[in-house]
């Protein structure tokens, strides 16, 4: 149980990190690289390597906190997460993902589920008005960031989840 | 009450509080959608109390991205050299003709008697935060009310305008910069005192949109604040126009966007910004 406190505990310190460091003043960035979410990467790899223990609670006060600071529209990203999460958990207490390969794909499916309804809202007016080619950018780098964020993860925090998820799946 | 019972209850309970989370963030999110003007209040509020508090991780990763920049110029430190050569001497031709300038402009500063605006007043501030994303360009100074930063002053760099002030609390102020799809700018395109509106894109060179004679622009004229509607001080240079791959036209500005750091906010204390639904309009109309 400890063990697990002590894992919630760095999820949500890497976490708060990951949504200082978007805002730091760090200069001369090109415009053009778009910062991949870095967030999503981290709550869909938690959820991935150990869905039985993630906390939805977490990932919900970190995606509120990248909401406020972020500058994006109130409540429309926990709402997606909370409901994205929820969907994923159930998903995995019936398939199975011990396949690095078949992660990623659950991933983009999870983000491109996301991101379409982020531009539909976008489309129809609810939120502001969204560059496609930025929109897409970010989204190629969101999905070529997530195998590295779920290998970190796998290997100094999930080490032992391969036996126990395949006892919780 | 027996075990199963237990977790029976536990189980409802779990799903009454998914069920309120949903609820309060679909009602959050229609809120500032609806109310946005006090949503965004509220936000700035909350920032107000984060920002200070985590500046000691903006300001270590700030430190840290400097040192890479620093290091990564050392490797190309002689062709910057050269480089740097080739631009003094340039700039020692400017040099006099600048000097000449200055002195023609003080005579005829000195015989129509000009007066420059004792009103507009000025208070600088550093960059602490970034809050730009995929949805807006801004960013996050560290002057606010307590420093007599009034909302929708403008901001400039040392070289051009950067945006406006979005927000004020007591110790941070929020700029919405020229790039972000929010900003719209009354402009004069000079030589030929041509208005248009610069909108922003989420680029870094916005458009030029409702040019009035369009077909006199060319690229390289630069483009200035019209001070129309009374937002901005007339004469604060953008940029210059260009032409871009999407035969749009655009202004590469003159402020480096992309490389904020120590900011002056423009404040005119005895001019008041047109605030509320038309006022800007009915500004303009009278």
């Amino acid at each position: 149980m400890n063990i697990i406190k002590h894992k919630k505990t760095i999820i949500l310190f890497i976490g708060f990190l990951l949504v200082i460091l978007p805002i730091s003043p760090i200069y001369n960035q090109p415009v053009i690289i778009e910062k991949p979410d870095l967030l999503l990467c981290l709550i869909f790899g938690w959820i991935i390597l150990d869905p039985k223990n993630s906390s939805i609670s977490i990932l919900i006060l970190l995606s509120f906190f990248a909401d406020i600071l972020w500058y994006r529209p109130l409540g429309l990203w926990p709402l997606l997460i909370l409901l994205g999460s929820l969907s994923i958990k159930l998903i995995l207490t019936k398939i199975s993902v011990d396949s690095f390969f078949l992660k990623v794909i659950y991933f983009i499916l999870f983000l491109i589920t996301i991101d379409t309804f982020i531009f539909i809202t976008s489309l129809i007016g609810l939120t502001e008005e969204l560059d496609f080619n930025i929109w897409f950018t970010r989204f190629i780098f969101t999905i070529l960031s997530f195998p590295l964020i779920v290998y970190l993860l796998e290997i100094l925090l999930f080490k032992d989840k391969k036996k126990s998820n395949s006892k919780f799946l | 009450m027996s075990l199963k019972s237990q977790r029976g209850y536990g189980l409802v309970l779990r799903y009454i509080i998914l069920l309120v989370a949903i609820i309060f963030f679909l009602f959050l999110f229609l809120l500032w959608r609806i109310d946005n003007h006090r949503a965004e209040r509220f936000r700035l509020a909350l920032l107000n109390q984060i920002v200070p508090n985590v500046e000691f991780f903006t300001t270590s990763i700030k430190v840290i991205g400097r040192i890479v920049l620093d290091i990564s110029s050392f490797t190309n430190v002689y062709e910057q050299n050269k480089n740097l050569k080739n631009e003094l001497q340039d700039m020692k031709k400017w040099r006099e003709a600048a000097i000449q300038l200055e002195q023609k402009n003080a005579k005829l500063r000195a015989l129509n008697n000009l007066k420059v605006n004792p009103l507009l007043d000025w208070v600088s501030g550093e960059v602490i935060a970034d809050s730009g994303g995929t949805y807006n360009s801004s960013a996050l100074l560290n002057v606010g009310t307590e420093d007599g930063i009034i909302d929708g002053s403008a901001v400039v760099d040392g070289l051009g305008l950067v945006g406006r002030i979005s927000g004020v609390e007591d110790q941070i102020s929020r700029i919405i910069l020229l790039s972000d799809t929010k900003s719209y700018v009354p402009v004069i395109i000079e030589p030929n005192n041509q208005e248009a509106i610069v909108r922003g894109d989420n680029s870094s060179t916005p458009l030029v949109d409702f040019i009035r004679g369009v077909e006199k622009i060319q690229p390289g004229f630069r483009i200035y604040t019209s001070g129309t509607a009374g937002v901005f001080p007339p004469g604060i240079l953008i940029g210059k126009v260009v032409l871009s791959s999407d035969k749009k036209i655009r202004v590469k500005l003159s402020a480096n966007i992309n490389k904020l750091d120590y900011l002056r906010v423009l404040i005119n204390r005895e001019h008041k910004i047109p605030s509320g639904v038309g006022k800007i309009i009915q500004k303009i109309a009278n």
